[in-house]
């Protein structure tokens, strides 16, 4: 069973169900921009939309400020540009790469792609404000993985205990995710 | 090969010894990504996954069937992976989360084959950082 969530869970991130009703009102919003002339006119056809998004209340308990959800539309615009670049060029030169990697490679460390990708999406995914606690909902998983030392190399880190699993989302160590707005910083790029 | 590193990861690289780091050139990454929760959130809703394991790991709900993956990845075979799902767990790490990921994994390079696999991250960061940079 999952830890029980923080107390302080995570205002206003949307569920994945409203979230994906955003998405797909948003994949209108390039047919509508087109129509516009002027960036004011962008700007309008993008608040209009995120109106009749805001009447729906599952989306409103999220964004009641229609505002914030036009702020919110503009991200999803370009994480899904991001999207189709990725799968249509990106992962092209990704693919050839890992398919030279030699087989060993793949056998003793493919895996830490798939874990780092499911606690990068479990800060989210289980709507967990405490970096700490996304590790106790996984050490025990990842335990079993990270217990064998050859499975991300020599000298892995163990996580038999809670807040020893390497964060994946700060750079450096230590201190709130950079991926909470205002957390942690890089210090690194 | 080629690995795109950082000057902070530069250092780490090249402390290791020169046998470890042969045939692997190395390229300048300058570029960063801002990433946040609710980029992640949204990254979420648009990833599709072929593997139904993989898909029920990722929904709201899916703490069981994550750990259930997570615990039967001792004898999986990342190589057999579809593609697709590959690449959409390297979207829904983004570049932020690759970079931590490249700084574990500098870290506990040994050998070679530790030293490929870091160019190949690497690589498909600088690959990431380009999809995010021009989208955003």
């Amino acid at each position: 069973m999952p830890p029980e969530k923080s107390a302080d869970r995570r205002p206003n991130l949307p569920s994945q169900a409203v979230e994906k009703k955003i998405v797909n009102a948003a994949s209108s919003l390039p047919t509508l921009q087109a129509k516009a002339k002027t960036e004011v006119e962008m700007v309008a056809a993008r608040r209009q939309l995120a109106e009749e998004l805001s009447r729906d209340p599952e989306v409103a308990k999220y964004f009641p400020n229609p505002d914030a959800l036009s702020d919110h539309l503009l991200k999803v615009s370009a994480m899904t540009r991001a999207h189709e670049s990725w799968l249509s060029k990106g992962v092209r030169k990704v693919k050839e790469t890992a398919a030279a990697l030699p087989g060993m490679i793949w056998r003793n460390k493919g895996k830490i792609i798939l874990t780092a990708a499911i606690l990068a999406g479990g800060y989210y995914l289980y709507q967990f404000l405490n970096w700490d606690d996304i590790q106790r909902a996984l050490h025990t998983a990842t335990g079993k993985l990270f217990g064998d030392a050859s499975a991300i190399g020599a000298g892995a880190p163990s996580v038999s205990a809670p807040g020893v699993v390497p964060d994946l989302i700060t750079p450096g160590s230590g201190g709130a995710p950079a991926i909470v707005p205002g957390g942690g910083a890089s210090g690194v790029y | 090969m080629t690995a795109y590193l950082t000057t902070a990861e530069q250092a780490a690289w090249n402390a290791l010894s020169a046998d470890v780091r042969a045939d692997i050139a190395v390229e300048t990454e300058t570029r960063d990504f801002q990433d946040s929760a609710e980029l992640v959130n949204i990254r979420l809703s648009l990833v599709r996954f072929s593997s139904p394991d993989l898909a029920a790991a990722f929904k709201s709900d899916g703490y069981q069937a994550a750990e259930k993956i997570l615990m039967n990845m001792g004898s999986a075979d990342m190589q057999a992976m579809p593609e697709t799902d590959l690449a959409e767990l390297f979207y829904v790490i983004g570049p932020r989360g690759m970079h931590t990921l490249i700084g574990m994994m500098l870290a506990q390079v040994e050998d070679a084959d530790d030293a490929k696999f870091v160019a190949f991250l690497s690589m498909a960061r600088a690959e990431l950082l380009d999809s995010f940079l021009v989208a955003a």
